[in-house]
This record gives C-alpha cells, structure tokens and sequence, in this order.
C-alpha cells in the first residue's frame, strides 16, 4: 500500500492536472465576469460553478482510484445503462425544445455526457476483446455500431453537437486501434463525398482520388466495386435531394454551415461573438471590462460563448492561454496513451481526449465563425454542471491510466 | 504502422489544427482588431441629443408668464396673454405667437452625450464619454403687465360671455410711449392644453383679425378734418333730419336718430353718420384716403408678432360716392385692434402715430440684453392743437348726457373715447349679414395727459349690439380696475410724471 502511495506520488500527471485545474479556475472567473451584467439572477452563478468544480475533483479522485481493469469488466452493464437512460431521457419534460436533461431539482443530469464515457469503454473493450480478434473488419464493425447506438438518442434529442461526439471519438479510437488508413478512408469515403459534391470539379476530383486510392492500396474488387457504386450513388443523388429541397430549407443548410449569410438571425450570435473576441484586441479591454459582454450583445455568454468572453477581456493572449493550455493538458493525455501497456487503458485514454478535443475545436471554432453553431460547451470553463463533472470525471480516467501506465 | 507512428501523426494533426485556430485568433484580433472595434463602438454607442430647457417669457415687472421645467412649459398666469405668448409644440419648437417668433432665441441650443446601449436598447449611464451641454434658452421682457392682463381677461371674458359673444379682443396700451400693457382674446384658450381649442381661439385676434370697424373710425375722418381746416369744432352742419341720400343711396342714423342742426363737435360725440358723410365729402377722398394712411390704416404697424393683418384700405381712385361716405364713417374698409390702437393713440399722444411694443428687451442666455426699450416713433400725424381738440371731443362723447359712449365714464377721472357698431361679412356671401354686427369702443384716459388706452372689440354679441352698451362698459370695468391697482394708473408709467409730448 506504501508502496503504491509513493509510485502515484511519482506517476500522477501533475502537470495534467495542473492544466485542467487552470482552466476550471478560469471557468469560474470568467462565468463570475461573464454574469456581472444587468440581468436579474445571473450574478451568483460562478459559486454553483465552483461548487461544480469541487465536485468534479471528488468524482475525478473516485475514477482516478478505481483500478481501470473494473471499467473494463462494467463496460457492458455501464453501457446498456447509459443506452437506457438515454432513451428514458426521451421521454422526460422538454427544457428549451429539448430532451437532454433530466431534472433533479436544481440540478439537470445530462445523461450524454455519460454515454460519452461508456461509449469509451465499451469501444475500447470490443477493439482490444478477445471475442472477435481473429475478424478485424468485424470487430470495427462492431465499435462503429456501438458508437452509431448512444450517437442515434441524441440525435433524437435532439443535441447535433453531442452526437457528433460519437463518430469522432470513434475516428480517434480506431486510429489509435491502428485500424489501417485506407479502411478509415473508405469508412468515411461516403462523408466526403457528400462533402465533395457542392461542386462539379471537387467532386471528379474527389472521385479520381478514391479510384487511385483503390490503385495505391490494391483493393480487391469485390470491395472497391461497390465502395466505387456507393460514392457515384451519392454524388449523383445529392445534388437531386437538394434540387428537390425547398428553398427555406437549402437556406437554413446553408446557413448552418455559413451562419454569415444570415447576420441578423443565426449568424448574429458569430457575428457578435466575432465583434467580441476582434475588438478585445491584442491584450483585451480588462477583466470585468468587456462592453459587449456587459451590454449582453454576447449570446449565452456564460456557457456555449464563453469563449469569447475571454477573447474580449484578456485579448489575444487570454485566448492563446487557453489554447495552450488545452494543448498542454491534450498532450499529456496523448502520452499517457502512448505510455499505457494496456491496450484498453490507452484505448480509453484517445477516445476521451477525442471527445475532449472536438468539444474544444468545435467550440471554439464557433466563436471564431469557423464553425457552425451546434451549442457545444467549451470544456471546463463553460457553465454548467454536467459538462463540468463529466469532463473531470474523463481526465480522472486519463490520470487513473497515468497512475497505473505499467500495467498489463 | 507502429503506435509511435500514429502519435506522430496525431501530433501532425493536432499541431495543424492549432495553428488553424491560432492564426484564426491573430485574423480577428490583431489584423481586423481595429475594424471590430470600430464595429462594437458603432453598436453600442448612440449619440443623443441634449434638449435645452426652454428660456422665460417675463412680463414688465419681471414675473414669469411662461416657463419651462424639465422641458414642460409651465403658465402661472393661466389663460391670461395666451394668445399672445402662443404655444410650443410637442418637440420644443415654438408654433404660435411669441413663441414662434423668437423661437430661435428662447429654445437655446442642443447639446449631446453619448449614450451606452446595450443590445436591448436599454441605455446604462458611462462618465468617460464626452458630452456638451444644452444651453438654456433666452428670455423674452414684454411690454405686458400681467396685473394689467389679469383685469383685462377677467373683465373681457365676463363681459363677451354676458353678450354671448362669437369673439372679443381687448387691447389695453401706454398711448405716451405705444407699449402694449395687456391682449386679450375672447374666447380663451389653455396654452397647456392648446391642442383641445379651435385652431381660430388660438389666433392672436387683436393682431390678426381685421373687421369693419364703424363708428370708431369716424375719428380720423374728424382729425384729418380738423387738421386741414376744413372745420372747426364749433361749426354747425346739418343732420338732415335723419335722412340723406347720397349717390341714389338713403342714408339714416342708428338706432333710428334724427339730428337737426349741431355742431362738429356733437356729431362726433352723438356719432352722426349724416354729418360725418358731410365731412368727409367737404374734406375730399384724397385727403381721407391720406389721412386713414397716416393714421395706419392698410398697412401691418410693424408689431413684433407674426401674421399680422394689414387690413383693407383701397385706393380712393376706385371709391364709388356712397363708397367714399361710408368710409367716412367706417364703413367699407377693415382694420386691426392694434391699428385702432396705434390711431387712436396718435391722438391722445400730441400726434404721433407709434409702432406698437410688445417686448421691452431680449435677454441672450448669458444674460446679455440686446434690445432695449425704445419708443418707435413712424411719422407725426396731426398737430398738437388738433389732437387736443379731437381728444376733447372724444371726452365729450363718453361725458354728454347724449355721447354715445357714457357708459365709460368713471367718477372722478376724464376719460375720452369713442363707440364702434360696424356690420360684419360673413365668408362666401355678399354684402353684409344681417343681425351680426362688431361692437367696439375705445377709450383713453386720464383726457388732461393720457397714459391707458383701451380697445374693446365685440364680435356678434347678442341682444344690444351697439359698441355704447356691449364694448363701453367693458372699457370703464377695465380702467376702474386699473386705476384702483395698489400702484395706481399705469404704475412706473405715471410715476415717470412725463407728458405725452416731452416723449420724444
């Protein structure tokens, strides 16, 4: 047991933990900054944020102290569980046009973000699993299916954001699971051409790409032939479904993925987050000090544009900070993943710092109009308490890797 | 590929995606930082005007008619001189009256701050803008007296209401120095409430309405008479017994009188239209024509007030004969209650025809005054002698047992005047409406040194409509008021001892 004590004295990531920390202090300042406006019954909220903080270091001490082997026998029952509450959730009182949350008095239990957590798990089980070790296109068959599941409810929800957590998650795992490139270019082959089809010329070209792809990496035929149907289906469909589109419609997609075109509705909020974040300017306008944030021109300031509260009174420095330190506290995890002897552990550790990373990428890149708008929180330093705990609970995971990265 | 191979990769990716959002950051914040900050300026900062606080219309003595707090006009005196103040829009702006004609002085000047809004347009107060103030407006001293107004409007008011007039004017002036001491129109109007009157109530009626003014016009034909020698007041002229026919026209006396034999003096004082026709013939139409010019008939005084009415005097080239006699006794020619004022204030003053005041200084908001009280005097009508003896006749009128305007006379003081029944037009018809007839009287007094001079004009009064028994007594209530004030006649004006023509 001494023992013990004095090897996590030596193998717990201070330096992850001290990031992490950092930027939860930063949270609660700028929460406590961003709520100091003239609006009745906001100013108190960076006191439940520190609350949520405590409580995401206790429960980021349990996940860091159970031994990681438990999460992967309680993969399963932790995942249907989560499947469960997910679709319980379904059936729970809408807030905000929404079925997210579940209510608990003061506090709303977001039941995703423990999928998010499960879905780690249980992908990584199935990747390193004993059971289909001899069928690798199986087996990744199988952990895309166990991502597509959680990524379906909250689609439902509906909570576009959070769903596309899954795929991304997914995408790390895989990689790190050293699932071969061109199977995951041809697993997502279908994606980018979809992407690819706005024009004529990027979609031949696109197409030509996935011909030489099929060349470079020798596929057989019977696998590049209907690869090959599938993308030409979609490239040639596409532009009929979206002929066949209304015209509010095609708009409100457009929009999505270019709210500029629309500045005094969706684009408004990036557009104010931009005047924000651009006016704050090199050294920003000084804590407490942001005029578009105080004149509430920052939407959901506190939360989803938090961001941009930073960017607007600590300026470019705060923001590169921030960004810093996420990539210092992303870094680490990446080494822990690379240190584990574990396949699962390390597995885990890369799903979690995916989901972490593109909460962060998505988030940002919103309040920097590179992004659409999906209402995903920044990691951390938005309000809010499940996020918060959930986020902490997944770095106590990375850490519970660090501590026991020797063992098989 | 090895795990190392796919963490070099990751940090490949991971590398480029922060650099991406990085230099996205330096775009926004360093590069565009000027333009964005242009862009939340502009959002949120509104440049807003500063009203002034509307400068004080004070009457002679000082005390405020009309003032503003917190940009409502506030009127101490009521309805008194409301007219003649005018009224101010909902903006600010001056829209009537006084009010509208130094408009540019009394509203002062506009200042501006700049405003903080935040993205719901509620404003949040920021000390480090910059600002100017607004400047107060100026003030407008009038010529007016409000204790003067007061009596004036009350004894107006009682008197048309006791008629059951249409309208009223009166006038009340200083004829030594051609200060106006109070206007008033009939029927009143609440300044701060303009808008529930009729657009014509808020008409300054002594200014702008002009009528036919009768018998009181019949003054100036007997002063351009007298000056020119044509006749003296002891001359006899035959009344004709009430009848007399004139270019194929019968003319008759009013109320159905019948004068024999009497002298000048007593035509005017017994308003014998017969005898005044006389005159007029033996003075000529030329000569009428000039004097009624002299006198300012036809033409603006010169008030400082906008819209006034000129009044309709044609050339005499035109003049049919039974035009030419009823001119002669005030008929066929419209005038103002300021021109009769000014006209008759010639006479009672040595001869001098004044342009009416009505502001004695303006005060520019620093406190400066830059115009001063001084009597405009237009040109010397009549002569000394003449006007002493018109003004003795005019006492005769109010002080005969006969005189048309006994009704004015006060116990103890000499007061002249003259009565006024003209017939009134109605628009759109010919010649005059029967029934409807404009009383009027005008009086000055003390006769020995005249320092008031009233013009009471009665519009369609009902039952009695003779200018002796409507306008008269309005006349008398308004000097025995007057002279029974603490300070007594004309207050500072008597006091100043100064005669009539050692004015000038």
């Amino acid at each position: 047991m001494k023992n013990w004590v004095r090897q996590s004295g030596r193998d717990l990531d201070l330096q992850l933990l001290a990031a992490m920390l950092l930027l939860c202090l930063a949270g609660v300042a700028m929460v406590y900054s961003a709520t100091q406006i003239d609006q009745p019954g906001l100013s108190g909220l960076w006191t439940r944020q520190l609350l949520w903080v405590g409580i995401g270091l206790a429960v980021m001490a349990v996940f860091a102290a159970v031994p990681f082997r438990y999460f992967e026998a309680l993969a399963w029952p932790f995942y249907l569980g989560t499947l469960a509450l997910l679709v319980l959730v379904l059936f729970a009182p809408a807030q905000a046009k929404a079925h997210r949350w579940f209510s608990l008095g003061s506090f709303n239990l977001q039941p995703s973000e423990l999928a998010k957590i499960a879905a780690a798990f249980i992908i990584a089980r199935t990747l390193t699993g004993r059971a289909l070790a001899r069928h690798p296109a199986l087996r990744v068959a199988a952990a895309s299916a166990l991502a597509l599941g959680p990524m379906a409810l909250v689609l439902v929800e509906p909570d576009l954001g959070t769903a596309m957590c899954f795929p991304a998650m997914l995408l790390g795992m895989l990689f790190w699971a050293r699932v071969p490139i061109k199977t995951l270019f041809f697993m997502l082959s279908p994606f980018l051409s979809v992407l690819a089809v706005v024009s004529m010329p990027s979609w031949v070209v696109f197409m030509a790409v996935l011909v030489a792809a099929f060349w470079f990496f020798r596929t057989r035929f019977r696998l590049a032939a209907p690869l090959f149907l599938l993308n030409a289906a979609i490239g040639s469909l596409a532009p009929l479904l979206w002929n066949n589109l209304r015209e509010y419609q095609q708009r409100r997609i457009l929009i999505f993925i270019n709210p500029g075109l629309d500045p005094k509705g969706a684009g408004w909020h990036v557009l104010q987050s931009k005047i924000a974040i651009g006016s704050g300017g090199l050294f920003g306008k000084g804590f407490l000090e942001g005029t578009q944030k105080k004149l509430s021109f920052l939407p959901a300031q506190q939360t989803d544009f938090i961001f941009s509260a930073i960017g607007e009174e600590l300026g470019f420095l705060g923001c590169l900070t921030v960004i810093l330190l996420f990539g210092w506290l992303i870094y680490r995890g990446l080494l822990i993943a690379q240190q584990a002897r574990n396949g699962f552990a390390s597995l885990t550790v890369v799903g979690l710092l995916s989901v972490l990373t593109f909460h962060l990428v998505l988030n940002v890149g919103m309040t920097l109009g590179l992004m659409p708008v999906t209402g995903i929180p920044l990691p951390f330093l938005s309000y809010g308490g499940s996020a918060v705990i959930a986020m902490m609970a997944m770095v106590g995971i990375v850490l519970n890797v660090g501590l026991r990265r020797y063992e098989y | 590929m090895k795990t190392s191979q796919r963490a070099s990769l990751v940090a490949v990716i991971a590398m480029a995606v922060w650099v991406v959002i990085g230099a996205r950051l330096v775009w926004l914040q360093v590069v565009k930082a000027g333009h964005f900050r242009h862009l939340a300026q502009r959002q949120h900062q509104f440049r807003v005007g500063l009203m002034p606080e509307r400068g004080t219309i004070f009457d002679r003595q000082g005390r405020p008619l009309t003032f503003s707090v917190n940009g409502r006009r506030s009127y101490p005196y009521g309805t008194a001189a409301a007219q003649t103040l005018g009224v101010v829009g909902r903006d600010g702006r001056g829209l009537e009256g006084l009010e509208l004609l130094y408009d540019d002085l009394l509203r002062g000047q506009a200042g501006w701050t700049i405003r903080q809004l935040d993205a719901r347009g509620r404003s949040h107060p920021s000390a480090e803008y910059p600002r100017r103030p607004a400047q107060s407006g100026g003030s407008v001293i009038l010529t007016i007296d409000a204790d003067y107004q007061s009596i004036v409007q009350q004894e107006l008011e009682r008197g048309a209401a006791k008629h059951q007039a249409l309208s009223a004017l009166a006038i009340v002036t200083d004829p030594a120095t051609g200060e106006i001491l109070a206007v008033a129109c009939y029927p009143p109007v609440q300044p701060d409430r303009f808008a529930e009157s009729e657009q014509a109530d808020l008409v300054n009626k002594a200014i702008s309405e002009q009528f036919e003014p009768g018998s009181t016009f019949k003054a100036v034909t007997m002063a351009a008479a007298i000056e020119e020698g044509t006749l003296a007041p002891e001359d006899i002229l035959d009344g004709e017994d009430g009848s007399y026919s004139v270019g194929g026209h019968n003319l008759g006396e009013a109320e159905g009188h019948r004068y024999g034999r009497i002298t000048v003096g007593q035509a005017l004082a017994y308003s014998s239209n017969i005898c005044l026709v006389k005159i007029g013939e033996r003075l000529g139409r030329e000569k009428l024509y000039q004097y009624a010019r002299a006198f300012g008939f036809g033409c603006k005084t010169g008030i400082e007030f906008p819209g006034e009415a000129a009044g309709v005097l044609t050339k005499p080239s035109g003049w049919s004969l039974i035009q030419s006699a009823n001119i002669s006794f005030g008929q066929g020619l419209s005038v103002t209650g300021m021109q009769l004022a000014a006209a008759y204030g010639a006479i009672a003053n040595g001869g001098y025809l004044l342009r009416p005041r009505l502001v004695r200084a303006l005060e520019d908001p620093a406190g400066g005054v830059y115009h001063g009280n001084k009597t405009d005097t237009l040109r010397r009508v009549i002569s000394k002698e003449t006007s002493l003896k018109l003004t003795e006749m005019l006492s005769r009128a109010v002080n005969d047992s006969l005189g048309t305007g006994r009704s004015a006379r006060i116990e103890g003081w000499n007061v002249a005047g003259k009565t006024g029944t003209g017939q009134r037009k109605v628009a759109g018809q010919r010649g005059y409406a029967a029934g409807r007839y404009t009383a009027s009287f005008v009086g000055f007094m003390p006769s020995e040194s005249p320092r008031l001079l009233a013009v009471v004009v009665v519009n369609e009064p009902k039952g009695g409509h003779y200018g002796g028994r409507v306008a008269a007594p309005i006349c008398r209530n308004i000097f025995k008021r007057a002279i029974s004030l603490p300070r007594g006649v004309a207050p500072e004006l008597l006091a100043s001892g100064k005669p009539a023509d050692e004015a000038f």
